[in-house]
């Protein structure tokens, strides 16, 4: 019975695990979270370009706005607002309101929704702006 | 009996007050960062494609500039927040859990120092 302390199984079980919509969505949290770290890199390096001059400025903005680079921000976007939202509903559930699986599944989809809005409509803006 | 004396539990995030401490700071950062990231990346989308001197003159008004600075300083404090939380449920070996959150610690107040920098130097610079 006694096991290694320092070894001991952890919940829940991966690999006899079903997903589901809400547990999906909670380690996207987590992993949205660690990729945003790269997006804020990112920006850190951007103004810091900005800050050096208009050479590094011009050099580092070419990166960005590649192909390859508008794939990455588009990608931080994503994270950014799927994050934002996500984490605005652990702020409900902080002072606990949405507790209920009804409530736990329509907050789910208004997640996902307003990500999907937000995504949109920043787009929409950086197009008329741009 | 202290949560804190749990054997095996090391770390801010999982230790007695100082985890209280830590889960009400990582609110407070999350709800700073409501407006904040809406005020920041609506102005970011607006500029990020144009050339140097309008960049420069939109991130050297004083709004701006304090929007974009809080947006990056309170978001490396979340991420920070955030990733001791994710170590200390991953790592279970105390001697690397410990070490990558020093390291995490000192990347942390390297960026900033020149997030600091960087804004400062945006603000005064002579177009």
């Amino acid at each position: 019975m006694t096991q290694d302390p320092q070894n001991r199984p952890l919940s829940p079980h991966l690999t006899i695990y079903r997903p589901q919509l809400n547990s999906v969505l909670s380690i996207m949290h987590r992993i949205t979270g660690i990729v945003l770290f790269f997006g804020l890199l990112l920006l850190i390096f951007w103004f810091f370009s900005m800050s050096v001059g208009q050479a590094s400025f011009d050099l580092f903005s070419g990166l960005i706005n590649s192909l390859i680079g508008r794939l990455i921000l588009l990608g931080s976007l994503c994270a950014l607002w799927y994050h934002f939202f996500s984490g605005v509903r652990h702020l409900f559930w902080d002072v606990g309101i949405g507790f209920g699986l009804e409530w736990v599944q329509r907050s789910s989809y208004a997640v996902l929704l307003a990500t999907i809005s937000l995504i949109i409509l920043t787009l929409l803006i950086g197009v008329f702006t741009g | 009996m202290m949560f804190g004396s749990v054997k095996g539990l090391r770390g801010q995030s999982h230790k007695g007050v100082e985890s209280t401490n830590h889960w009400i700071s990582q609110r407070f950062t999350s709800i700073l960062l409501v407006p904040l990231s809406i005020l920041f990346v609506v102005n970011f989308v607006r500029v990020f494609d144009k050339p140097f001197i309008e960049v420069l003159k939109t991130f050297q008004h004083p709004v701006n500039n304090l929007v974009a600075l809080l947006f990056i300083l309170i978001s490396l404090w979340h991420y920070r927040q955030g990733i001791e939380v994710v170590i200390e449920d991953y790592v279970h070996d105390l001697r690397i859990r410990n070490l990558t959150l020093r390291l995490i610690g000192i990347m942390c107040w390297f960026l900033v120092i020149v997030v600091i920098f960087s804004f400062v130097s945006i603000y005064r610079m002579e177009i």
